[in-house]
This record gives C-alpha cells, structure tokens and sequence, in this order.
C-alpha cells in the first residue's frame, strides 16, 4: 500500500507512487486482457479503475474513490497522451 | 448545389507560425472565473485539453492526479492532470487537462474534436469546425441532389446506344 501522505503539491512522488503500484499490481494483467484501455490508480489505496476512454477511467475513479489521487496510464503505452506541439515537449520543471 | 447545415461552422485562423488556431472558454468549478483563450488545435495531441499550469490557477480547475504524455523524439514526460470544461459557441464539454509547468501555448488535441463531434476543414484563410452531424447530412443531401439530376439506367439516354456510359451516370441509382 502507498503512503496515506502522497498529495498533489508533490505531483513527482504521485506519477512514481502510480507507475509502481501499476508495474506491480497490474500491468502483467491489463496487458494481456486490456490493452489499449485506460487505468487510473489511486495512489492512496492502490484501486484502479478502467475505461475505454481516459475521461471514462477517471469518471468511474472519482465515482467510487471521490477522495483519491490518481495516476492516469494508458495499458501498453509508455504515456497515456501523445503530444505533437513543440512547446508542450519541454521537460516539466513540476517534475524535476 | 445548396446544401443547409443546422448549426453554424466555428471558424479559426493561422497564427504567425502556421498552426490553426480557435478561440475557446475554459472554466473549473466556478463559472464566473471563466476566461478565454487562443487555443493552437494540435492534431498530434491526442488529449482534450493541454495548458500552461499558470494560466490555469485564476480557473479553479478540478486537480484529480498525474499522467504522463510521450513526447516527440518517443520519451515520455509526467503531466499534473486537471478536470475542466470547454465552451465554444453553445456547446459545453467536459474533459482532462494537462498541466504544464513550462508551457507558453494553450493547445486542443483529437479528443476535443471527439468529445465536440467536430470535424476539421481547411477554407481559405482560415479553417472550420463543422458539426460532424450536420456534415454527414449536407453530404447525403449533395448526393440526393447529385442523383436527382442524372438519368437513372431504366431511362432513355440522350446517347447513342454505341456510346461508352460515362463514370458519373454509373452512380445514379
């Protein structure tokens, strides 16, 4: 279980906390079974909720955990959006 | 050929760059703290709604969490994520915002063209959103027009029987 002490005013600590519940608890799963589908995980409780669409998995994340922090992934994609625009490639100091 | 639409077209223009840009309203929780913006519509970006995280204090966003978005060159990069809502004319929709820390532009990606059910075209000096609705319509009105004026094949042709039937006159139905 992650740290009841993540919040958003440390959005690096919730995207590491998020990738890592979903490596270990469900990416071997949702590969195989949900591929292409979007999975928000809540970081406070480790819970993740699917759609087909992003607003969908965050529609039923917010239904049933209306507390939570969650981590937005796209199952078998390194990121959950592609960005074309060059000036939204730039590194994010947020997360540095 | 006339054809109607129901609604209609959003217009945008080019910036000094060259990318299409529409002028939207963004709003969180408040309606009273809505602003506008010249929005870059970015069709490599496959989210809704992308914008610099200082232009989206004064909004009161909804902030739900992270994500990450796949860069260019294929790295990817961790986003804080945002829950707001978009006006354009009289359409209201409801989508995710990306949060950038060092972005300067306000960009709208697929999603927003999908949750709008809009479709993008090109017209001089600028470009449309049409209602994708209504450009399915005009397209079914244009071909009943197109079929009310050619000959059907149970009807005599103006033609000698020894003339090759033209590609046209093979759509009628």
């Amino acid at each position: 279980m992650a740290p009841m002490t993540l919040s958003l005013s440390d959005p690096k600590a919730v995207a590491e906390a998020g990738e890592r519940i979903y490596a270990e608890k469900y990416r071997e799963k949702y590969e195989k079974e949900h591929w292409g589908k979007f999975v928000a995980i809540d970081v406070l409780t480790s819970d993740a909720f699917l759609g087909d669409t992003a607003e969908q998995a965050l529609e039923e994340a917010r239904e049933k955990s209306p507390q939570g922090i969650f981590h937005l992934i796209l199952v078998g994609s390194p990121g959950a959006f592609r960005v074309g625009y060059s000036d939204a490639c730039t590194p994010d100091w947020l997360f540095q | 050929m006339l054809v109607t639409l129901m609604h209609a077209p959003l217009t945008g223009f080019f910036n000094n760059s060259g990318s299409p840009v529409i002028r939207i309203t963004v709003c969180g929780v408040f309606e009273q703290a809505k602003q506008e913006f010249d929005a870059v519509l970015d069709t490599g970006f496959t989210g809704f709604l992308s914008m610099p995280l200082v232009q989206a204090f004064p909004l009161g966003l909804i902030l739900v969490g992270t994500t990450s978005t796949i860069l260019a060159d294929g790295s990817s990069s961790p986003k804080l994520m945002a829950l707001g809502r978009i006006t354009i004319g009289e359409q209201t929709e409801t989508g995710i915002v990306l949060l950038g820390g060092n972005q300067r532009d306000v960009l709208v990606g697929m999603q927003f063209l999908k949750s709008f059910r809009k479709t993008f075209m090109l017209a001089e000096g600028g470009f449309l959103l049409l209602d994708n609705e209504d450009l399915r319509k005009a397209v079914e009105q244009a071909h009943q027009q197109l079929s009310a004026q050619l000959p059907t094949r149970n009807e005599t042709p103006a033609q000698t029987p020894s003339q090759p039937e033209t590609p046209s006159q093979s759509l009628a139905v």
